[in-house]
């Protein structure tokens, strides 16, 4: 047990795994054809991983949005008057600047306002120096902040709206019943408002889905991306558009499609919402 | 670090970023007048009992509902030109202006959301009016004209208001095909200037000014409205 080493997963493996027999097998079945033996990245590789960008991206801004959304919409329900100024000022500022407006606030204007270090590569001091280097480092960072912070605003709205048609009886029993303020939000008020503003939650996570194409601005390879590069270098332009617009229709109405799922799987009978 | 605002009054700049605010303001109000005059037969169409009609207008809201604007704007960018020579019988794709192209483009994608405002709005005046101007011997043209449509566009004004102040923003997105709006004006000049900072803290804030305001007058008018119901 003296020796544990951790870096054995960096040591190349003898197991042989085909990264390109799908390739091959799809350019096939197309009519096109594909040396596997040539390993050459095809447009089809390229796209998939910038699907799988784009989807970083969305996920990731998801969790933002939904925490600090929610957080936000507590904030601007209790009776707190700092809680509230703070929620909504929030919401002023990320929902009356557009979203590409955000991301470039993000790259640029962010760092600057940092404490300046020496950085060694430009030989002066700059501005932010770690932030800038995550920056240029892991682009999908800044696309994951900058969407998670504009939508956070959108679904705090929403929260607080989801709040505020709880009848005041349901705080009311709960402090009967001896609980707490926090205590009452958990398992009582939020439950009910989640499901209340589960439908508009839903277009709301369409948006984000449709708004993650946005994060090229800050160079993440996403989708919409190497659709672009694709354009520029093959000049296939209805091909290409007639292809990514379909996908995009597809993912858009799949995750319409398991948020109209879970909320049949949820709904609570009796409730506004509830149905039988 | 130093900021140094006063890059953002020199001649050039303001003329720059003036002319960039001027395009977008003038693409948000043509493309608004052009969203309402498509989305609001496409509300009607959805609405009419004629099977074809209805189903024509729910695909076109669908489409364009499930497409990120950025898209959108690509495909129109790119296959405008190309359907103008295909219609004209041209030997080359002529380019269309960044104006002309914009309001096409923002016009037809805008038209899927106004038209589900006006439909939600046509919905909200009670059956009862159309069937009391039938009963007057209204035609259909007539009842919406004259009955249903200005009662119904009093209802939704707020919504459609918020919907002016989402595409007022959204002419931003337009980044992605290289329009020169407001913020691709700022964004050059960050560029040839190297003050990022400068420039795009003043774009930020002019959108965010103009549209606090908006969105404060809308929320005051919503609270009017609600009175008058």
């Amino acid at each position: 047990m003296a020796n544990l080493d951790w870096t054995v997963f960096c040591s190349p493996s003898t197991e042989y795994v085909d990264k390109t027999s799908w390739v091959e097998s799809v350019c096939h079945s197309i009519g096109g054809s594909y040396n596997a033996a040539a390993e050459e990245v095809t447009w089809l590789q390229m796209m998939f991983t910038g699907l799988k960008w784009h989807f970083i991206v969305f996920f990731g801004a998801l969790v933002i949005a939904l925490i600090l959304g929610s957080l936000l919409g507590v904030m601007r329900t209790t009776p707190n008057k700092w809680l509230k100024i703070i929620g909504n000022a929030y919401v002023e500022v990320f929902r009356n600047i557009p979203l590409v407006i955000q991301y470039f606030l993000w790259l640029f204007v962010v760092p600057s306002f940092l404490p300046t270090t020496f950085s060694a590569d430009s030989n002066a001091e700059v501005s932010g120096l770690w932030y800038r280097h995550v920056a240029a480092s892991f682009p999908w960072v800044m696309g994951v902040l900058g969407l998670g912070m504009y939508h956070a605003a959108r679904v705090s709205e929403q929260v607080r709206a989801g709040i505020q048609t709880i009848s005041t009886g349901q705080w009311n029993a709960g402090f009967a019943l001896g609980m707490n303020r926090a205590q009452i939000y958990m398992n009582s008020i939020l439950p009910q408002a989640f499901r209340i503003v589960w439908p508009t939650l839903t277009s709301e996570m369409m948006n984000m889905f449709k708004n993650a194409s946005v994060a090229f601005v800050v160079s993440v390879a996403n989708f919409y991306a190497l659709t672009k590069n694709m354009i520029e270098e093959t000049s296939q332009v209805v091909v290409i558009l007639a292809i990514t617009t379909l996908i995009y229709l597809f993912f858009t109405y799949a995750i319409k499609f398991l948020m109209v799922r879970i909320e049949k799987r949820i709904q609570v009978p009796g409730m506004i919402t509830g149905g039988k | 670090m130093n900021f140094d605002y006063s890059v953002l009054f020199t001649h050039e700049a303001m003329s720059m970023l003036a002319k960039g605010l001027w395009f977008t303001l003038q693409l948000t109000v043509l493309a608004l007048i052009g969203g309402m005059v498509i989305g609001t037969p496409l509300a009607m169409m959805r609405l009419s009992s004629n099977r074809w009609l209805s189903a024509f207008a729910k695909l076109y809201v669908d489409f364009f509902r499930g497409l990120p604007l950025v898209q959108v704007l690509l495909v129109f960018y790119l296959m405008m030109p190309l359907v103008l020579q295909w219609v004209t019988g041209a030997q080359y794709p002529k380019p269309l202006g960044a104006l002309l192209a914009g309001v096409i483009t923002y016009a037809i994608f805008e038209a899927a959301y106004y038209s589900e405002i006006m439909r939600a709005g046509i919905q909200s005046v009670s059956r009862g009016q159309q069937n009391a101007s039938y009963a007057l011997g209204m035609s259909y043209g007539q009842t919406m004209a004259q009955v249903v449509l200005p009662q119904a566009l009093r209802n939704m004004l707020p919504v459609l208001l918020t919907q002016t102040i989402i595409l007022f923003q959204d002419i931003t997105l337009v980044y992605a095909v290289g329009w020169k709006d407001f913020l691709g004006a700022g964004s050059t000049l960050a560029g040839i200037n190297n003050r990022p900072t400068e420039f795009y803290v003043f774009v930020a804030l002019v959108y965010f000014l103009i549209c606090f305001a908006l969105s404060t007058y809308v929320k005051r008018l919503q609270k009017r409205i609600a009175i008058i119901r």
